[in-house]
């Protein structure tokens, strides 16, 4: 299977366009970092993508597949989303959320099989909640239920997962541990992986090429260096930002010009 | 919570025997259970009755008590099973069969019914029962298609236009209960969940309303566990999330509306036994939805049974019983329960 391959693409809410015309190729296994400014089109990029909300022109294909001409139930065998906001039922536990995962191979009748509940199993595995496995959700903590999500959509067996600001919310070393992830997992399982992020020095490290989007339009599309340059960003953010690079790994360092230094100085 | 379904459903089909066969023993004639078991071998042709004097119990028994319980078993099971498929839809603890206007809907078509003196019997069934069952249909298809927005019906704006819809209908039914004070009685009887007899009919009736409504909603159970993570992630797991709520609507309105046209405007039975059960099921929808046909028709043969025992020969409505015993059974359980059960 190859990758996925979005061309023209365009989005409209209420007649606006949202993305105009857009085109993107995430190859796999790799990461792409989807970064840009609130409002760009991130989320209704990957809700495009995920076929919740109409598109009005363009195709979407994976390898040869033509994401548009087939089931939900089958575009949710190929692709699985960790949203932004998960909601969570408080009285499931950890286990029932994951088995959730396996609902498009699952016809309406048929019970669970063996294969059903070893993949549940490698799904907690991967994302290291085997300890957790019989814990209520409600019990678990930011970072635990960002595993959970994941460990859903990798339930999923996706050939590409969509993850829509993943590390918000959580502290450094859980930002860490799920960035870390992600990549392990990309190589591991041969998964195409879109990662909008917000801060761009996490992006910029956890991700191959790095996609710059603002009025759902594609920027700049490359390499961390290339794509991030400060002339462009500060362009795309309508802000001076600064970008240095980075003593220890060469990456580009990126930090929004203040005059919170300066003022106090005044 | 039981650890095996199997023991769970088990436990709860015991009650609902028990609970059946003190339905059909207990009342102003009591039947000893000995001349139960020989009135039904005998319909049976297993075995003969040569003592005569039983079978002067045989009318109370099969004609009078049996439908009676039959009909407030199933009507139980269809409360029960609709309220947990509609607080599971509204991903809402607060959620009742009566949400979207099916019961002020059904109000209204009683009352219109009632207040302008339609006594016919077509086929059989009263015609308030008809005009009940209509307007709780109605109600509902008016309140899916106010809620319609370019193609999706949001649950939150449906909930909202039942709301409303349902204060309309409700207005509508005071105003004609005022305008004809002679309806006033039976209008209010009706509302509170009076039996209005009629035999093995209402059961014959209620019968395919409730297998149709059961199988759309089992079907789907597994698809209710999936919706709890809302809509949208629902939809990416391959759920047809809009054709989903339109079957379980139509499925839980059919039941409920069945249920309500014949047994009146029971309450507290959708809202509290799902809950109640999920403290022995779980949030699983596979194991709560079974049992709350078997629950639901326990609470309401056992609810009618004091309906019409604790002021013999006096007949309470049902509804009061039902909200007067499960209000502060539901309160205790929820005072027992460390963990929230929705």
């Amino acid at each position: 299977m190859g990758p996925l391959t979005i061309s023209n693409l365009s989005v409209s809410y209420n007649n606006q366009p949202v993305i105009p015309d857009l085109s993107l190729t995430l190859p796999r296994p790799g990461i792409v970092g989807l970064v840009g400014p609130n409002g760009a089109g991130k989320s209704t990029l990957i809700r495009a993508i995920t076929g919740v909300i109409p598109i009005s022109r363009g195709t979407i294909r994976l390898g040869s597949v033509d994401l548009l001409k087939i089931s939900a139930l089958d575009r949710a065998r190929r692709i699985a989303v960790v949203p932004q906001h998960a909601h969570m039922p408080d009285n499931f536990k950890v286990t029932e959320i994951v088995m959730l995962g396996r609902t498009p191979y699952l016809p309406l009748w048929q019970k669970e099989t063996n294969n059903d509940h070893a993949i549940v199993i490698q799904a907690l595995k991967h994302t290291n909640l085997t300890s957790l496995k019989d814990r209520f959700v409600s019990d678990l903590s930011g970072g635990e239920l960002q595993r959970v999500v994941i460990a859903r959509a990798l339930a999923q067996e996706p050939e590409v997962l969509l993850l829509d600001e993943p590390t918000a919310h959580l502290d450094l070393k859980h930002q860490a541990s799920i960035l870390s992830l992600v990549k392990s997992l990309a190589t591991s399982k041969n998964i195409a992986v879109l990662l909008t992020m917000h801060n761009i020095n996490q992006a910029a490290k956890c991700a191959d090429s790095i996609a710059l989007i603002s009025n759902g339009k594609i920027q700049a599309f490359g390499s961390p260096t290339d794509v991030c340059t400060s002339q462009r960003l500060s362009k795309v953010y309508d802000t001076p930002v600064e970008v240095v690079t980075h003593p220890d790994h060469g990456l580009p360092f990126v930090t929004f010009y203040d005059n919170l230094h300066q003022s106090k100085a005044d | 919570m039981l650890n095996s379904p199997i023991a769970s459903s088990l436990l709860l089909f015991v009650i609902l025997i028990t609970a059946i066969i003190l339905g059909v023993a207990i009342g102003s004639v009591p039947i000893p259970p000995r001349i139960i078991t020989d009135l039904i071998l005998d319909r049976l042709h297993i075995t003969n009755i040569t003592i005569e004097d039983i079978s002067k119990y045989s009318t109370i028994l099969f004609d009078i008590r049996m439908p009676r319980v039959a009909l407030m078993a199933l009507t139980g099971a269809a409360l029960a099973t609709a309220g947990a498929t509609y607080q599971g839809l509204f991903r809402n603890p607060l959620a009742d069969p009566y949400l979207v206007g099916v019961a002020s809907g059904a109000g209204l078509g009683a009352t219109i019914a009632i207040t302008t003196n339609l006594n016919a019997n077509p086929l059989g069934i009263s015609i308030i029962t008809m005009a009940a069952f209509a307007g709780g249909i109605i109600t509902v298809g008016i309140v899916v298609l106010a809620a319609r927005v370019a193609k999706t019906t949001p649950v939150t704006t449906m909930l909202l236009a039942g709301i409303a819809i349902g204060s309309f209908a409700t207005a509508a039914t005071t105003l004609l209960m005022l305008r004809r004070p002679d309806g006033l009685q039976r209008a209010f009887n009706w509302m509170l969940g009076a039996y209005l007899g009629g035999g093995w009919i209402p059961v014959k009736i209620m019968i395919p309303y409730m297998v149709l409504g059961c199988l759309l909603i089992f079907t789907n159970a597994r698809a209710l566990n999936v919706f709890q993570l809302g809509e949208e992630q629902a939809q990416q797991l391959g759920i047809h999330v809009e054709r989903l709520k339109i079957i379980l609507i139509a499925a839980a309105t059919l039941m409920t509306a069945s249920a309500v046209a014949f047994g009146g405007l029971i309450g507290f039975v959708g809202l509290i036994v799902p809950h109640a059960l999920r403290i022995l099921t779980g949030p699983d929808y596979r194991r709560l939805l079974p049992c709350c046909v078997l629950g639901g028709a326990s609470f309401l043969v056992l609810s009618d049974l004091a309906a019409r025992n604790i002021m013999a020969p006096r007949e309470l409505p049902v509804g009061i019983i039902t909200a007067l015993t499960g209000t502060p059974f539901f309160i205790f359980l929820l005072r027992k329960l460390k963990r929230s059960v929705f």
